[in-house]
């Protein structure tokens, strides 16, 4: 079988997209989706502190950044590691 | 950096290293003089070529002392440019800067390190292309020539900084047999012409036929060393196992 | 504009607005540019220290979406008393957001030169910055020519995020338009077409670039993280 092999080849590529989409997806905000830089937004005119609201959003999307890169690795450790340790790529 | 004609040009004493946990060197000791050239032979994993890297410090000896030049190569505090001046090497796998032409890799490192105004450089270019025939290919790029003709090229190169020791690391390895004769040709007039060189190759006949000494290593140590017709009568086991079987 | 109708003087702004587009591109472009090649070299420098801290901030800045480094500058810049145009903000964060990705690409093609070229000038006695001037980021500046023009796709689309503090290029544009007009579909498929007629060009010569210069690449040529 080729996709497997070809699957493990692409998956740290396929990581880092999902990762950077996860962070595209502040732009929806924009057309009212409530995620969280809208909600930064709205504590902000609230409390008119942007500066504060919008450093713990950016280490918010931080921290989910690093754990989803972690995330995808582990799984990916598990899911095609065993293979390669059989030794088998049917 | 004057030598009398005495003391060895490169000189290794009981010098050790080691790879992690696989020690490649276990102690090789040899002394080169002025003007000899000399072959070193082995099987693949016999440490030959870590031993010529170790003489130009492209490796890190861990005990053992190395003399080249004058100059003390395993000494840390050493002057590695004075070094890599006079010592010239070339590679398996050439080397040459693609994105310059011929003469412009030649003349690259005259220019930057002896701060050669570039006429003078370029007069250098031409003698040494002359000298390994490939005198009309001075503005052409490295992708355009044959793997011959781009290792002589390579060792015009090395030529240029007029160096006092060249190394050969399995120069004629990664090329076509045909292409091989070109290069050994150059390789030979360069010893004819009394340059003191240090070659790691496989050509056996060549060896023989062009070296003052060959060097046989095995496992990390030097096994048996002679003159060139050593070949023809080898004295250990090893060596008549290696002759017979090739690599 | 009392015809409810898109007219000349609509489109007129609309170029306008791309203008000013292409505008803050060239600068995020130029600017991420120096700032990136520092990054590169700092990332790769043989202290400890100045890799790691730059290791940090290139995490830092690709792991923030760039609408909220653009809020950070936006805002930041106010707390620090400085009433400045939106294009300044926008033009900052631009910068930041592109040196951090730039400077990793370029660190890339710098790694993907391979060893030998390193190793053949030092055995030139060329001194480590001279390896670099005249022998690796000559390779490097080859091989990293595709993805940074690749790079510069994304560029000119992540600065429709200026409309969002108010500065008026493309996107804030068309929507000035549509507040008068009332008509979005039509507004947004101009915008669109515009954008892809920036960016269709660039997208075509990166192609170009990257099978032209296939000589030194037999390493892998790195891409952008979303060319």
């Amino acid at each position: 079988m080729v996709i497997r092999p070809a699957m493990e080849k692409v998956y740290p590529a396929l990581t880092s997209q999902f990762v950077l989409l996860m962070l595209a997806s502040s732009i929806t905000s924009q057309i009212s989706v409530e995620e969280l830089t809208a909600v930064a937004a709205r504590v902000q005119s609230e409390t008119f502190r942007p500066f504060e609201a919008y450093i713990v959003v950016a280490v918010a999307y931080l921290a989910l950044s690093l754990l989803m890169r972690a995330g995808l690795w582990l799984f990916g450790q598990m899911v095609f590691t065993r293979q390669r340790k059989l030794g088998s790529t049917k | 950096m004057k030598q009398e004609n005495m003391t060895p040009v490169v000189e290794l004493k009981d010098v050790h290293k080691r790879f992690g946990s696989n020690q490649v060197l276990k102690g090789v000791s040899f002394a080169i003089p002025k003007g000899q050239v000399v072959a070193i032979i082995g099987k693949s994993g016999s440490g030959k070529s870590t031993a010529l890297r170790c003489i130009d410090r492209l490796e890190i000896i861990d005990s053992g002392t190395i003399q080249v030049c004058g100059h003390a190569v395993h000494d840390p505090a050493i002057d590695l440019r004075q070094l890599r001046q006079d010592v010239g090497i070339v590679f398996q796998s050439y080397n040459l800067f693609p994105h310059l032409t011929v003469e412009q890799n030649i003349t690259l490192a005259p220019k930057a390190v002896k701060n050669m105004p570039t006429p003078q450089a370029r007069e250098i270019a031409a003698r040494t292309l002359k000298q390994v025939g490939l005198a009309d290919k001075a503005q052409a790029y490295p992708e355009q020539l044959s793997g011959g003709q781009q290792q002589r090229v390579a060792i015009a190169r090395s030529l240029a900084m007029e160096p006092q020791v060249m190394l050969f690391d399995e120069v004629t390895s990664a090329l076509d047999p045909q292409l091989t004769g070109e290069v050994l040709r150059v390789i030979e007039a360069l010893a004819e012409g009394g340059m003191t060189m240090v070659l790691v190759t496989h050509e056996m006949e060549f060896a023989a036929r062009v070296a003052d000494t060959i060097i046989y290593m095995h496992e990390g140590k030097v096994w048996e060393t002679g003159p060139g017709d050593m070949l023809k009568n080898p004295q250990t086991a090893e060596l008549r196992d290696f002759l017979s079987h090739g690599l | 504009m009392i015809d409810g109708g898109l007219n000349a003087y609509h489109l007129q702004y609309l170029l306008w607005g791309a203008l000013w587009t292409i505008g803050l591109s060239l600068i995020a472009f130029i600017g991420g540019g120096l700032a990136g090649g520092v990054i590169a070299l700092c990332r790769i420098s043989p202290i400890k220290a100045v890799r790691w801290a730059t290791i940090a901030w290139i995490q830092l800045i690709q792991g923030t979406p760039l609408l909220v480094v653009l809020f950070l500058c936006y805002f930041g810049l106010s707390i620090m008393g400085l009433e400045l145009p939106g294009i300044v903000a926008a033009s900052i964060a631009m910068v930041v957001y592109v040196s951090a990705y730039l400077g990793e690409i370029w660190r890339g093609c710098i790694e993907s030169v391979p060893r030998t070229q390193w190793e053949a000038a030092e055995c030139l006695a060329l001194s480590r910055t001279q390896r670099m001037r005249l022998v690796v980021l000559p390779q490097a500046v080859r091989i990293g020519t595709p993805p940074t023009v690749g790079f510069m796709v994304q560029i000119v689309k992540n600065t429709s995020l200026a409309s969002i503090i108010g500065f008026i290029e493309l996107v804030r544009a068309g929507q000035l338009i549509n507040n008068s007009i009332f008509q979005p579909f039509l507004v947004y498929l101009l915008i669109a077409i515009l954008y892809f007629a920036i960016c269709f060009p660039l997208s075509l010569w990166s192609r170009k670039l990257e099978q032209r210069l296939q000589f030194g690449s037999r390493a892998a040529t790195p891409s952008a993280n979303a060319t």
